[in-house]
């Protein structure tokens, strides 16, 4: 089946190496043409991030080495990087081993934060970019489909994801502890710092209703709530929005507090014991540490966030153990699947050879079976045919039973020598631009094993 | 062996498993497990089911004449209430508090009562019947607010301690808990009012001396009381989160001392 992947991360290669190696989204789909033109590659695919490049291919009928070599110098020429020195920062893997490796990226197993939402976005970019530029098929298509899905999968049945990875998303994290549905929440941002702004835009996403946003300079709470499509509220309001909102996020550059506890205390008692939720992103800090003692509070500061960060990368950590169980098992039943890819063909062969025989032994019995009913003419149809049938059913499965093995190619050869098929002859396979033409064969013999 | 008492092994060897799979699942964090929880204590539901139509049939009357009796049925419509909230929710792991609690009180009727009884029939009488009946319900239902009162207090000191997160994300969010136990009281304390007042009338009618100033009926009157207080709180003044969690834990602690001790 040939499964090829070449590729370097920052597992392998220094940011001034992967900054060099990229290829940026718009000229994806031309690289991938000039990729997949090369005759050692019926199908490629290129995932490009910041954090990794890779190449995956599938070779045909030429070996995984070449296949290798290709995408290895096609990655030299292309971005202009001296070959020689390639080799120091790319690592290669085929078949299984490339499986597992692809399965495990997109699960965001290998990822340096691990069980960042990122990547997944990222190979589905890749795979999409792929399919335009129609540079992938019968083999690589169902490959990325399930790689895709194996990291839902584990998203899913593992905790990986529901552990924030970052302070700024920590903030997201909390407030879903807290609130069962972040529609319809509202927030306010008050002063003009980056991380509160970061902390504010992760909230937006999950569907926060609406945002006020507060900073000293009017001007400027004018112009980041532009930007937020949220309502500016001048500094001294801030006390009497807060009696209207579920999550305050504050960043700003005060030397002194600016939510006392005596100055909090009352509206949030008008709040009538609604939760509030507290994000205290400032150093020095704007809301005084008393405030976390009144009831239905919840203050965080950029110690406790940190905390709750690091606690989280524990548990990803603990849950990473669960997901890689189950992207070792998919990758094992792709494999185990992919190789069926690589009988099809030759038991396509081995029918068509064999009826052909029956045909003709027919054809030569022609005058002696002249005496013949229509009907028994037919009988002796069904009959050489199902005997045809019979005496393949053990050679097909001793074939496909090889799938499990390691000496896949020796039995292949094998099989071909015994039935009198020779390569030459094997202008027959599938055409693997065409998924359809790959499933076809198979289910031929499906139906008669 | 008779096969009410076979068919009520059976329930409580489910309920077992089920809470020993709430607990995996949740201490080991094996998240596939937890979708057996409703259903193994749903086979439960059901032997249990046909424990308490096995007894009702052979005594002819609904068998609430003792202790274990009645707790049995209470514990019938405590698992039954978890099932019907796991269906609307899909909340498995209420079954974490709600399941251990019932096998408690299987454990401690059993304890109580060594052998078992004839139904008792000198409680016969519709008014009475409809009384325990309606009491069960009541205290079935705020099972799910003490559990999600529990959640909520979990939840809210691992918040407050700025460590939110290992149960933090398994157990249903602070607000989940306060719309669980506003809903469930929304049921339980209606009943319990109503079986109140029914126990009330009942006891002036048919007992030849009154006895609702007994501690195990100030029990009932005081759970009754508080829960009172936070229902009219929660509605009046938006009352809830810490201090209603605690004060209800405290009103369903008694309730079901009461139930314990009805016959004792």
């Amino acid at each position: 089946m040939p499964i090829v992947l070449l590729g370097l991360s920052h597992h392998s290669a220094p940011l001034d190496v992967r900054e060099k190696l990229t290829f940026p989204a718009d000229a994806l789909e031309e690289a991938l043409g000039r990729l997949t033109s090369r005759d050692t590659l019926r199908e490629g695919l290129i995932l490009s991030t910041c954090n990794r490049t890779e190449l995956l291919g599938h070779t045909g009928s030429s070996g995984a080495r070449d296949g290798e070599d290709a995408m290895r110098e096609f990655l030299a020429a292309e971005r202009g990087f001296p070959l020689g020195e390639l080799d120091r920062y790319c690592y290669r893997m085929a078949d299984r081993e490339a499986v597992h490796h692809l399965f495990r990226v997109t699960a965001s197993l290998d990822s340096m934060v691990l069980g960042e939402v990122q990547i997944l976005k990222q190979v589905k970019a890749a795979h999409q970019a792929a399919l335009r530029a129609r540079s992938i098929g019968a083999v690589l298509d169902p490959l990325l489909r399930k790689a895709l899905g194996v990291a839902k999968r584990v998203r899913t049945e593992t905790g990986i994801a529901r552990h924030p990875t970052s302070i700024s998303y920590a903030a997201v994290s909390l407030a879903r502890t807290i609130f069962e549905d972040l529609s319809g929440r509202k927030i306010i941002l008050i002063g003009a710092g980056k991380m509160g702004e970061l902390a504010a835009r992760h909230l937006l996403e999950r569907g926060i209703a609406s945002i006020y946003v507060a900073n000293r300079s009017f001007p400027r709470a004018v112009e980041l709530a532009r930007t937020f499509d949220g309502e500016a509220v001048h500094f001294d309001r801030i006390l009497e929005v807060l009696e209207k909102v579920d999550i305050a996020i504050s960043s700003t550059a005060s030397p002194q507090p600016i939510l006392r506890y005596e100055d909090v205390v009352r509206p949030i008692r008008a709040r009538q014991n609604r939760p509030i939720v507290l994000i205290d992103r400032a150093v020095p800090r704007d809301v005084g540490r008393r405030v976390n003692t009144i009831d239905n509070v919840y203050l965080y500061d950029l110690d406790d966030l940190a905390g709750v960060v690091a606690a989280g990368r524990a548990e990803r950590e603990a849950e990473a153990r669960h997901a890689e169980e189950i992207v070792r098992r998919e990758a094992e039943a792709f494999h185990t699947w992919a190789r069926t890819l690589d009988l099809s063909p030759v038991i396509a062969d081995v029918r068509r050879r064999l009826d052909r025989v029956r045909v003709d032994e027919l054809e030569r019995y022609r005058s002696r079976l002249a005496g013949l009913t229509p009907d028994q003419r037919k009988a002796v149809e069904e009959l050489t045919g199902s005997l045809l049938n019979k005496l393949l059913h053990h050679p097909i499965r001793a074939l496909k039973g090889a799938v499990q093995g390691s000496d896949v190619p020796d039995r292949i050869r094998f099989f071909r020598e015994i039935f009198g098929i020779h390569d030459a002859a094997g202008g027959s396979e599938p055409d693997i631009r065409d998924p359809a033409a790959g499933r076809q064969e198979e289910s031929d013999d499906s139906d008669n094993a | 062996m008779n096969i009410a008492l076979l068919l009520l092994r059976a329930a409580v060897g489910f309920y077992v498993l089920a809470t020993a799979s709430a607990f995996v699942s949740v201490v080991l964090k094996l998240r596939k497990l937890l979708p057996w929880t409703p259903l193994l204590a749903g086979i439960g539901f059901a032997a249990h089911l046909a424990h308490l139509a096995c007894r009702t049939a052979a005594a002819g009357v609904l068998p609430v004449g003792d202790t274990r009796d009645l707790l049995s049925l209470l514990c019938w419509a405590a698992v039954l209430v978890y099932l019907v909230s796991w269906s609307r929710t899909r909340l498995e792991v209420l079954g974490i508090v709600i399941l251990p609690l019932v096998l408690v009180l299987l454990f401690i009727s059993n304890i109580l009562t060594r052998e078992v009884f004839p139904v008792s029939r000198d409680l016969e009488g519709g008014l009475l019947n409809f009384h325990i009946v309606v009491a069960v319900l009541g205290v079935a239902a705020l099972f799910l607010t003490f559990a999600a009162s529990v959640f909520y207090l979990v939840q809210e000191r691992g918040l407050k301690e700025k460590r939110p997160g290992r149960l933090g994300l398994v157990l249903p969010s602070l607000e989940k808990c306060d719309t669980l136990s506003k809903f469930s009281m929304m049921w339980g304390f209606p009943l319990l009012t109503v079986s109140i007042i029914t126990g009330a009338i009942w006891n002036a009618n048919f007992r030849s001396h009154a006895r609702f100033w007994e501690s195990k009926e100030s029990f009932a009157l005081l759970a009754w009381l508080i829960l009172g207080v936070i229902v009219s709180a929660r509605y009046l003044r938006g009352w809830r989160g810490r201090k209603a969690a605690y004060l209800t834990i405290l009103a369903f602690a008694a309730l079901l001392l009461r139930m314990i001790g009805v016959y004792l």
